[in-house]
């Protein structure tokens, strides 16, 4: 089906901030980029309430001194608008303290913040307020009850929690109703409309069976890394199965992880979910980065349950065989062929890798890895590296890429390690197949963690949020961007397919993908940069299952919200926003 | 006494005969140290918690008649006696494969002798081996900067800088050895493989192709060659390089993985399934080995460590590896220990991977030799 179809325009000026403030803050070499700051960083603070003092927003994993694997991964982030009020907000996922681990006593809560649409947060009021669980690690956003609000899925060590969204009053916790069973250690997690039922089915991703009373301490001396005690794990320790949820569409899921077929291959260390129509064929797939074992790509066999062929499709190592330890996971079309690239961020001593996408004679999509020719491996040697995403920070057209890092040891300050605990984040900026390193912003190195992306005080440009181990929260403000953009928000469109078309052969693709790739969620949306364009002639939007919608000659500057033409009816008095 | 820098060649097995002569001495001076005192344990952890930037440093032109003395094939004649004991001391916690003994040492040396060109050779040496890329840099750094010349003898500042990811830095530097030692084979693959990691597909194949005509039998070259090739979509002419890799080194576990690659893309499906079966064992044998050579960087006298890596490398069909392994470890056997237990254990696993492996015939010579040296009763003895 092809309609143009009715679309609402929330007009946005494209407002660049001021450039060349920050300064340089490049590194000497070859492959560096330019001086001009792309992003202006600041920690999260709650602002001054009445009668109240100012607040950071900090969060715990385990312990300084990181004795446990436990105590490495580091929170959660989402953003997506859980008040209703078209500004997005931002949900923290905190950990909590081996000692409180030890007593029994529940982790610390995640916290919803309501965005200010200015860049800021404030505290919520109290329907959003939530309890702790054991020890939370990230989180997926999502209207899994169909009732046109975003609810929140919480991953754990320990049982995973379902929060439903009370029509953008509050998150009301529905785990015990929610039919999401396991107890074990989940880390990223995305939500799919696998089998195109229109509910919305969840993906989790399994790490290892972790026991505090059985696994020694890094002090004990038993696990090593370059001669120096540390942490023991992933290696030598249990991997757990990914699960996947079947949504009955009210708020309930069924675990459907054997039926699914994510139970049929050898379970991995799995940190890092996306769900993407990785082959473009309609349906949505699974791919997961995973620590000290192969990747995994889950093909959807078009009913919604998969097979595994992440060796088949050469996404699961590196070049030369060997696993890598997968962490986060960005995707995009970096050349234009419509289908996108995988960005795989990965351990110290390890590149990132960069799977590119190509049809083959045959017709079906294959990969090769690419890091070497888009120049990223020497930049990634000594980075352990997490959070990642591709987008056109500069608005020229192109996607560029960030990478959080940080490393897991502490002791990989010591002598002879040929890296650091902390450590610069990355940003590579595209130069035609290839990527210019430079720093993120000026702010302090740290040891990152999870990162999403969105367009918080409304400028037009994506803005970051990051989340240090043990550390703040930072709001990295985006002031590089120079050309026009365009973002597309299409109705319920988790895998939906965004093609803007210039003219014959002229076109870029993007997919609508919910989860940011390592423990956090990232809005529905998709971004472009259009350089000197001031408009657009065709934006198409395919969705999982068929649905397509035809918008023509768009202006730039703007987000092209776009109705899903088999939307459910809504109930009574809602209203596509 | 002859302070030859064969460490220093032992490193490049394939390379080529110096052209400016080895540095020689026939001090009669034996170590003056005690090994003992040197290797002890603590003294090897001090050593890995220092960083070679906090050396002292020489004053300039300190050592210009030593470097001269080098450059001319003199070699270190007229160096104290102190410190070419001491030296020696470096080189035989080296050879030991003892590298936190022999870092214990140069630093030892170096605190008292800064910027001793010879110890700080040994010292980058030593840090490469422990993959101390960092510290390994500095070393040669210092060494260039009293002697200029002697670039040739650092071929791996060059496999350091790949390490770290400093490919435009690893280009110069192989360029620069390869002025000196056009036919180097390991310059010449280190140079190709750094300009694959730059992405320079094409640069890179003209250099591993020469790389190839200076050693045929080169696999490592083969297989980066190979590799080239898969890349431009040109998986026959990878095929064939790899079968060439394989009849060399058939337990390479990178060799299976591109082969299998190769194979897919040219529609040999069913071939493909069963190199596939083949590398996923390779491969699981290969991370095994691969943990246990990283402890044993640390713990070089781990006769624990040593005997698996013996059985693991059995196992995999690694001969050569497989006989270093176990000579290492029947050395550090206990005296009057028998050695049947382990020779056992290494002759089943040959077994084993005669079963799997398609490299059947040097397999079997050396089942041929452990079980004579079994039969023998005494291990070899």
């Amino acid at each position: 089906m092809s309609l143009s179809s009715t679309f609402l325009m929330a007009a946005c000026c494209a407002n660049p901030a001021a450039l060349g403030s920050a300064g340089a803050v490049l590194q000497a070499g070859s492959d560096e980029g330019d001086s001009m700051p792309r992003f202006v960083t600041r920690e999260l603070v709650l602002a001054q309430e009445e009668g109240g003092a100012a607040q950071r927003v900090l969060t715990t994993c385990g312990s300084l001194a990181k004795e446990f694997i436990l105590s490495v991964n580091g929170g959660g982030l989402g953003l997506g608008d859980l008040s209703g009020d078209g500004v997005l907000d931002l949900v923290v996922v905190d950990g909590s303290t081996i000692e409180r681990v030890r007593a029994g006593e529940p982790g610390l809560p995640p916290r919803a913040l309501i965005g200010d649409g200015a860049g800021g947060f404030r505290r919520p009021p109290a329907g959003f307020d939530m309890a702790g669980g054991r020890f939370g690690m990230g989180c997926a956003l999502g209207d899994v009850d169909a009732d046109g609000d975003l609810d929140l899925v919480v991953t754990e060590w320990g049982p995973d929690r379902l929060f439903l969204n009370d029509d953008g009053a509050g998150l009301t916790e529905h785990t015990a109703e929610s039919g999401l069973t396991g107890d074990g250690w989940s880390t990223s997690a995305a939500f799919l409309d696998a089998d195109l039922d229109g509910a919305l089915d969840l993906a989790i991703g399994g790490y290892l069976d972790f026991d505090l009373d059985s696994i020694p301490a890094s002090t004990e001396g038993e696990c090593r890394w370059r001669g120096l005690d540390v942490m023991c794990g992933p290696e030598g320790l249990a991997p757990q199965p990914d699960r996947f949820f079947r949504g009955v569409g009210d708020g309930t899921f069924v675990d459907a992880s054997e039926a699914a077929g994510l139970t049929a291959v050898e379970p991995g260390f799995t940190l890092g979910v996306v769900a993407l129509d990785y082959d473009a064929d309609g349906d949505v797939d699974l791919y997961l980065a995973c620590d000290s074992t192969p990747n995994r790509l889950f093909e959807n066999r078009g009913d919604g349950t998969f097979e595994e062929r992440g060796a088949r499709r050469a996404v699961a190592r590196d070049r030369n065989g060997r696993e890598q330890a997968g962490m986060g996971i960005a995707t995009g079309d970096l050349n234009g062929d419509g289908l996108p690239e995988l960005a795989v961020t990965n351990f110290s001593g390890e590149t990132h890798a960069l799977y590119q996408s190509r049809r083959t004679r045959s017709g079906e999509v294959a990969f090769t890895e690419r890091s070497n020719v888009w120049r990223l491996t020497g930049p990634s040697l000594s980075r352990l590296s997490w959070g990642t995403t591709l987008i056109d920070v500069e608005h020229d057209g192109d996607l560029d890429l960030i990478v959080m890092n940080g490393h897991v040891y502490p002791q990989a300050d010591r002598p002879g390690t040929d890296t650091s605990y902390a450590q610069e984040d990355d940003l590579f900026l595209n130069e035609g197949e290839r990527f210019a390193r430079s720093r993120v912003s000026e702010w302090p190195v740290g040891v990152s963690r999870a990162l999403t992306r969105g367009d918080l005080d409304g400028d037009g440009d994506l803005d970051l949020v990051s989340l240090q181990v043990e550390g703040a929260v930072l709001i990295h403000e985006s002031v590089g961007a120079k050309g026009t953009w365009l973002s597309v928000a299409p109705e319920r469109g988790l895998g939906a397919r965004v093609e803007l078309r210039f003219g014959a052969g002229d076109s870029r693709t993007a997919q609508v993908v919910g989860s940011a790739g390592y423990q956090a969620a990232q809005p529905e949306t998709v971004h472009f940069g259009l350089g000197t364009l001031e408009q657009v002639p065709q934006v198409i939007v395919r969705w999982p299952g068929g649905d397509e919608v035809v918008v023509r000659e768009v202006p730039a500057g703007a987000v092209l919200e776009v109705a899903r033409p088999s939307a459910e009816p809504r109930g009574e008095g809602e209203e596509s926003r | 006494m002859t302070l030859s820098f064969a460490v220093l060649l032992m490193l490049f097995a394939r390379s080529e005969p110096s052209a400016l002569g080895q540095v020689t001495d026939e001090s009669p001076h034996p170590a003056t140290e005690s090994s003992a005192a040197l290797a002890t344990k603590q003294a090897s952890r001090d050593a890995l918690a220092r960083r070679t930037v906090d050396l002292p440093r020489a004053e300039p032109g300190r050592w210009a008649e030593l470097v001269e003395a080098i450059g001319s094939g003199a070699g270190t004649r007229g160096l104290a006696p102190e410190f070419l004991g001491r030296l020696a001391g470096v080189e035989e916690s080296y050879r030991a494969r003892d590298y936190p003994g022999a870092l214990a040492r140069a630093y030892a040396l170096l605190e008292t002798a800064p910027d001793l060109p010879p110890a700080l050779l040994l010292l980058g040496t030593t840090h490469y081996r422990l993959r101390r890329y960092e510290d390994a840099v500095e070393a040669f750094d210092r060494f260039l900067a009293t002697a200029p010349r002697e670039v040739w003898r650092t071929q791996a500042r060059g496999h350091c800088l790949f390490g770290l990811g400093r490919f435009d830095e690893a280009v110069e530097h192989y360029r620069a050895v390869l002025e000196l030692l056009p036919d180097s084979v390991h310059a010449r693959r280190g140079l190709g493989l750094a300009l694959y990691e730059r992405g320079e597909i094409d640069a890179a194949t003209v250099e591993l192709e020469r790389a190839l005509a200076a050693d045929a039998d080169a696999p490592e070259v083969l297989e980066a060659l190979a590799r080239c090739w898969l890349d431009v979509g040109q998986s026959q002419a990878a095929l064939t390089l790899l079968e060439r890799a394989r009849a060399l080194a058939p337990h390479s576990a990178r060799n299976w993985f591109l082969t299998r690659a190769a194979l897919e893309d040219l529609g040999r499906e069913a071939e493909a399934e069963a190199v596939a079966a083949v590398w996923e064992r390779v491969d699981e044998l290969t991370q095994a080995v691969r943990a246990v050579e990283n402890e044993l960087l640390f713990e070089s006298d781990n006769l624990e460590l040593l005997e698996s890596l013996a059985v693991l490398r059995a196992a995999l069909g690694d001969v050569p590896g497989g006989e270093q392994a176990l000579v290492r470890a029947l050395g550090l056997l206990p005296a009057g220990t028998q050695s049947n237990a382990l020779l056992g254990r290494v002759l089943s696993a040959t077994e084993e991977s005669l079963t799997r492996m398609p490299d059947s015939e040097r397999l079997a010579a050396w089942r041929g030799r452990l079980g004579a040296a079994l039969g023998r009763g005494a291990g070899g003895e």
